[in-house]
């Protein structure tokens, strides 16, 4: 319920992304999803539409995942760049998603806060506290 | 007691449905159970039968690109085929290594070649200087400021030899001391008109350890530097013939590491000369260098003159 897209979604080939009426910018990764910098590059500009150049957190279902390369973990590790979002939830569930997660905390840590969960609720939840006033 | 060797029967086959992931079925009666039982094992060994080599061709092809990263070739790609499991996902780290490893590795030879470049450039720049001292001194006609000149041109020569070392050795740290000493007498040697006294040269180089930093090779460098100078300008003044001794071996005595001994038959130096006092610079170098090196150095005069230096290799970071 959370997780479903509403009309006015984003979407491209790996990426559907949009603004939560809580407040979090979602992103789903798409099945069999292969990300590589263009299509983080691509991600970064829809949120930036669905954002309307307010900061939100977000959350990114990487459930179905099937690779992500070196540039665009990088890319969305938000190193010298102006951060878009305010934190990152990350959804893991398969044991690739869980171990590109833990990749990415791991070695490419992000500048904004990052944290792994199983389930969307908690995710939201921790969220919320990022939240600007 | 019929029954009871049947109910044996069932809890062992029960025991190993279970350990298959498989229940013994609940309909029909015992022998028609066992027959179940026995078709669902079946089913199961066809399984295993069937994803078996699958299997082994994922562990296979993991397996090929953990060695080829080992081997630092990083175009060896685990396949992710997208189903979601524990081989899916041991694939899909193994790539995300190999892209960290092979980002760390570049950006290791990067600094490689640019501490490379800067010894070049070092040893460039002290080769300019070299000459430059050298232009100066063509236009100075005072023999005593010409001599100085000279001397500080193979001061800086001797350091500029040190980072060409450098640059040349395979871990850009160290250099070959034995190979240093050899090219820098052979430099030092042809710099001074010795024609007139034929000296027997003797080099006596025994260190296990023949890699030196660069703390330690360039006043050590420095110090053969201005031994062998004084030798050669006034160790055989008057004189058609001489010996010239320079050895460097391991010293066993703690604290010291190395002991340099340049040692000459020459005229030996005038007693009135006292090291310690003396405003000549080359002097002065050796004791204020073997200083840098925490070592001692102790003076032999008559017959001829026996410089022995006793110093510590400097560790970086001690």
């Amino acid at each position: 319920m959370l997780l479903t897209p509403p009309s006015k979604a984003l979407e491209n080939e790996v990426f559907t992304t949009w603004l939560h009426e809580s407040g979090v910018v979602i992103s789903v990764v798409k099945k069999e999803a292969v990300i590589d910098l263009e299509e983080a590059v691509a991600n970064t500009y829809m949120v930036l539409e669905v954002s309307e150049g307010v900061k939100h957190p977000m959350l990114v279902d990487t459930r179905d995942i099937k690779s992500i390369t070196k540039a665009a973990r990088d890319h969305f590790s938000m190193k010298g760049r102006d951060n878009k979002v305010l934190a990152i939830a990350l959804l893991v569930g398969s044991p690739l998603s869980r171990v590109i997660g833990n990749f990415f905390i791991g070695l490419n840590k992000s500048t904004v806060p990052v944290k792994l969960f199983n389930n969307a609720a908690p995710a939201m939840r921790w969220l919320n506290d990022f939240k600007e006033v | 007691m019929k029954d009871e060797r049947w109910d044996d029967i069932m809890q062992s086959v029960t025991r190993l449905l279970k350990h298959k992931g498989a229940e013994l079925p609940t309909h029909g009666d015992p022998l028609n159970q066992l027959q179940q039982a026995l078709q669902v094992l079946e089913e199961k060994e066809a399984t295993v039968q069937t994803i078996l080599p699958s299997t082994n061709e994922r562990i296979n092809a993991i397996l090929n690109a953990i060695i080829a990263i080992a081997n630092l070739d990083y175009s060896a790609v685990a396949p992710v085929e997208g189903s979601g499991d524990i081989f899916d996902a041991l694939a899909g780290g193994i790539n995300m290594l190999s892209e960290e490893l092979q980002a760390s590795t570049v950006s290791l030879r990067e600094k490689e070649v640019l501490l490379k470049e800067v010894h070049h450039r070092v040893k460039n720049n002290l080769q300019v200087i070299s000459s430059l001292l050298s232009l100066q001194a063509s236009t100075i006609n005072d023999p005593l400021v010409l001599e100085k000149f000279i001397d500080s041109q193979k001061r800086v020569k001797s350091m500029a030899l040190v980072h060409e070392k450098l640059y040349e050795s395979g871990d850009l740290n160290t250099i070959d001391f034995k190979e240093y000493i050899e090219s820098l007498v052979e430099s030092l040697h042809a710099s001074f008109d010795v024609r007139s006294c034929s000296i027997e040269l003797v080099l006596a180089i025994n260190i296990n350890n023949r890699l030196f930093n660069i703390d330690t090779a360039i006043p050590c460098g420095l110090i053969i530097n201005e031994l062998l100078a004084n030798c050669f300008k006034y160790a055989f003044e008057g004189r058609t013939n001489g010996k010239l001794l320079l050895s460097l071996h391991q010293e066993v005595e703690d604290p010291y590491d190395y002991v340099l001994v340049v040692e000459d038959d020459g005229v030996g130096m005038p007693e009135h000369v006292d090291p310690h006092t003396t405003e000549t610079l080359g002097l002065q170098l050796i004791y204020s260098l073997a200083d840098q090196l925490d070592g001692v150095v102790e003076l032999h005069r008559q017959p001829g003159t026996r410089f022995t230096i006793k110093f510590q290799s400097i560790r970086k970071g001690g």
